[in-house]
């Protein structure tokens, strides 16, 4: 296919140049994200044009389907960010989905896919180009992917131009702890060049996750206020206000600091704290991204692991005006859990521009608010001109980058209150995404299907950052096992436990967003 | 009235602006904030001013700014400016947000003077777009035009030559609605040398169906694009010149069995080579619906169908003033479209 470059029709159409005609395959068709997620994401990008001719979807899972293309119609009808479903658009999408029944540790299932597979080729144009979707669990990714080399269906990428490629997305999460994401990626690698890989994070795809690169390369006034020499701290919080819905048994088995911390919270510290790359490339990106990672200063001792962090857990409490039952409440968690649902924390980053920067990082269910925000809070004057005089000298600047929901940016400095004498006021000077932009923001997941059809990494986790991250936080989870390290109650609908606050150096406190 | 009469509207409109913005944003005191991306400056005639203000409703809940709306009122005396400010506020969370729009109607003498009232009124800070609306008339929008930095335009109700005088008068970045409408044609020929690459080089026949409206040709602005795109030089109406300098037959005409609105595009069909093989492409609208049959045969063979949808114009006029990346293109492609018409409407019937 030829790109923006060589066909001059393309020339000053949007950049997102549509991919290669391929097919997607998702493992676990069945599942809940699929529906929710992939397939509306798919239709969104056939509503904006996106996809290329001949673009198929085959649906692999173990249970039999004979309705599949109309259960992922419902889905898109239920759950895509435009409606009603273009009946033209699903149409001709619909006409290149298919499914496929099997176990996914059989020989069998994979004969019948690359059967499918080939009439697809035949059919639709779609040259041996696929993107194999994994959304299962870790157990099931490396047979998936030894199946497939097994059956042919994924070769060696090849460089030569116009040659057919196989990309194999994997979601979260990479492995339990670093030794068991060790041996994922080292199945992965065993069957895959790291260049076929895709390990998704969905945080990465969101629009504002982005902006916070964009904010701070692409304008002049940032970058040099963005250091030590000028940041007191940061505060990056990941607070949602819903429990476990239901799923105990399975939170009981991730936690946040798995869940959310791990993935997540430090992908977005590592954006919020990397070197300005040297390209928007992949390896450039995800080059400074690790190199965070590596900086952080590990916690491990008793005096690090119980005076760095605190772990939580959710009591009954309020949360919009509902009562809400604690977690031991819940269903499925069993009687006396210390598994934490809560965890604050002070990172430092051993590094020449963030040396002596506190970096708290909080991530809770059940919060008094759902909310992912980065504060970056300025250091105060070193001389107050206005000392004394009403209102002056209270707060220091600080920039705050919301990732959601209620998208946008806010700065807050003094200005002088209009009147004879001197008195101080903060204001914010506020951008919204949704008041500048309107709201038809893409979902993360349409712009990561497209960025792994076309090969574009940027936006995906590297194996070494998967494993830097597992390996700054299996010691601080391992030290709250040997150390009994507290599980401290907080009420829900709060802003975590009280323990937290002594997280903070002297002076500083946490937002109340 | 005299010369002063302008500048007493004006003061008026900014000692109401200055009120609203200095009282509070509701009963607590707390301040109201600006939602400002842009000036957005629509001009039209006098009689199309109802049918624009309910568009601008709609921008301004989406892209929020200060909005003028501007025309020469053959009512007012010569020298008049009639001023009407008014604005909209919501809550958007704690905060509320509002954003101002003014109404300015001109007499036939005062309407030179426009640019310099939307200089004294408009925000700073934020670009300023003008729309050139229905019949906006030329000594009011001429001046705005030159000190805008986005034009917008209609080419389905103003003329490609019309609008091709304006981009050679401003430097500034042109958007037209009809062009972002036309979007799904562009993208659907564009597919066709995806899958053939470098077939478009061979081209050597296009046929367009469409409906015509009021001396508006849609065919104009999808050739003056091939063109602009590919190299070619007109020599007639009927026929071009490639970059290497072999012919294009042209071939616009009224769609068969079609029974469509004027103005709308039903077909393009392209006659391109691979290795001397001919590849014939087309994008035909099936009758009845909103749907293009997209199709290649020859070397290469493949059908699908595709939605053109329905876009609202809310949504067209957002694209054409976000959409920088086809700026240059469609520069290129109003001026070669300018050329076909010239040589189209010259040409003996």
């Amino acid at each position: 296919m030829s790109t923006p470059e060589t066909n001059p029709l393309r020339e000053g159409m949007p950049h997102d140049r549509p991919a290669k005609p391929c097919a997607l395959v998702i493992f676990g068709a069945s599942g809940d994200l699929t529906k929710r997620k992939l397939v509306p994401a798919v239709y969104n990008l056939a509503l904006s044009r996106m996809l290329p001719g001949g673009f198929a979807v085959v649906g692999v899972a173990r249970r039999p389907k004979p309705d599949f293309a109309d259960e992922m119609k419902a889905s898109v009808a239920k759950f895509s960010r435009r409606k009603p479903v273009d009946e033209t658009t699903w149409s001709e999408l619909a006409k290149g989905v298919s499914y496929v029944q099997g176990e996914f540790n059989e020989a069998e299932t994979f004969v019948k896919l690359k059967a499918e597979l080939e009439r697809i080729d035949a059919a639709r144009g779609t040259g041996g180009s696929r993107v194999f979707y994994l959304s299962v669990g870790p157990d099931q990714v490396s047979t998936i992917v030894k199946g497939l080399r097994e059956h042919g269906l994924v070769a060696p990428p090849s460089d030569e131009k116009d040659a057919p490629y196989q990309h194999v997305v994997v979601e979260k999460p990479f492995g339990t702890d670093l030794p068991t994401a060790r041996a994922l990626n080292r199945d992965l690698l065993a069957h895959l060049a790291e260049s076929q890989i895709f390990r998704i994070d969905h945080y990465l795809g969101k629009e504002t996750v982005q902006n916070i690169m964009v904010l701070r390369f692409g304008n002049t006034i940032f970058e040099p206020l963005w250091s030590r020499e000028h940041v007191d701290h940061v505060q990056i919080t990941v607070a949602e206000e819903i429990g476990v819905e239901g799923r105990g048994s399975f939170y009981e088995t991730v936690g946040i600091t798995r869940d959310i911390v791990q993935n997540h919270a430090l992908q977005i510290l590592s954006i919020v704290a990397m070197e300005p790359p040297t390209s928007w490339d992949a390896n450039a990106v995800r080059d400074e991204k690790v190199k965070v990672l590596r900086t952080l200063r590990p916690i491990r001792s008793k005096e690090e692991v119980l005076g760095l962090t605190v772990r939580g857990q959710y009591a009954a409490g309020t949360v919009r005006g509902d009562k809400v039952p604690g977690y031991l409440g819940e269903p499925d968690v069993p009687p006396g859990s210390r598994n934490e649902t809560y965890v604050g924390m002070r990172l430092a980053l051993d590094s020449w521009r963030w040396g002596g920067v506190p970096f708290y990082l909080r991530a809770g269910k059940r919060m008094a608010k759902r909310l992912t925000e980065v504060a970056v809070h300025f250091k105060s004057l070193p001389h107050s001109l206005f000392l004394g005089m009403p209102g002056a000298g209270n707060e220091p600047n600080s920039l705050v980058m919301r990732i959601q929901p209620d998208e946008g940016i806010s700065l807050r400095f003094a200005t002088k209150v209009p009147g004879q004498g001197i008195a101080v006021r903060d204001v914010a000077m506020d951008f919204r995404y949704g008041t500048e932009f309107g709201s038809s923001t893409p979902e993360a997941y349409e712009r990561l299907i497209l960025d792994a059809m076309r090969g574009e990494a940027t936006l995906f986790t590297r194996a070494d950052e998967v494993e830097a991250q597992w390996g700054f936080i299996d010691p601080i989870r391992a030290g709250w096992q040997s150390f009994d390290a507290p599980v401290e109650l907080y009420d829900a609908g709060s802003w975590g436990p009280a323990k937290a606050d002594a997280l903070l150096v002297s002076g500083d406190t946490w937002r109340r967003p | 009235m005299t010369t002063g009469a302008v500048s007493e509207a004006v003061s008026k409109a900014e000692a109401e602006l200055l009120a609203f913005w200095t009282a509070a944003g509701d009963e607590g005191g707390a301040p109201k904030a600006r939602a400002a991306t842009l000036n957005f400056v629509a001009v039209c005639a006098a009689i199309e001013v109802e049918g624009l203000r309910a568009g601008i409703e709609d921008l301004a809940s989406t892209r929020a700014g200060r909005v003028f709306l501007m025309t020469v009122d053959g009512r007012l005396a010569p020298w008049e400016l009639d001023t009407d400010v008014s604005a909209v506020c919501h809550k958007e969370g704690e905060a509320v947000v509002c954003y101002d729009r003014i109404e300015l109607r001109f007499g036939a003498v005062a309407a030179a003077r426009g640019a310099s009232v939307l200089s004294a009124l408009s925000l700073s800070e934020v670009p300023t777009i003008v729309e050139l609306g229905k019949g906006a008339p030329a000594t009011l929008a001429d001046p705005l035009v030159r000190g805008a930095d986005r034009v917008i335009v209609d080419s389905a109700h103003t003329s490609v030559l019309r609008i091709a005088e304006i981009a050679r008068k401003t430097r500034a970045p042109i958007g037209d609605r009809a062009f972002v409408r036309t979007f799904s044609w562009r993208e659907l020929a564009a597919r066709f040398f995806d899958e053939a690459p470098g077939a478009e080089r061979a081209i050597g026949r296009v046929e367009i169906d469409r409906t015509t409206a009021e001396h508006r040709d849609p065919a104009a602005l999808l050739l003056g694009w091939l063109a602009s795109r590919l190299g070619w030089r007109f020599e007639s109406d009927r026929q071009a010149r490639d970059a290497q300098g072999m012919p294009v037959e042209i071939i616009v005409g009224a769609p068969r069995d079609q029974d469509l609105p004027p103005g709308e595009l039903a077909a393009l069909r392209l006659t391109a080579a691979i290795d001397d093989r001919p590849l014939f492409c087309a994008c035909e609208r099936k009758r009845g619906e909103r749907v293009v049959r997209w199709s290649m045969s020859g070397p290469r063979g493949a059908v699908h169908d595709h939605a053109i949808g329905h876009r609202d114009e809310n949504w067209v006029l957002l694209k054409a003033i976000d959409s920088p990346e086809a700026d240059a293109v469609y520069r290129a492609a109003i001026l070669a479209a300018a050329e076909w018409t010239k040589l189209h409407e010259g040409a003996p019937r």
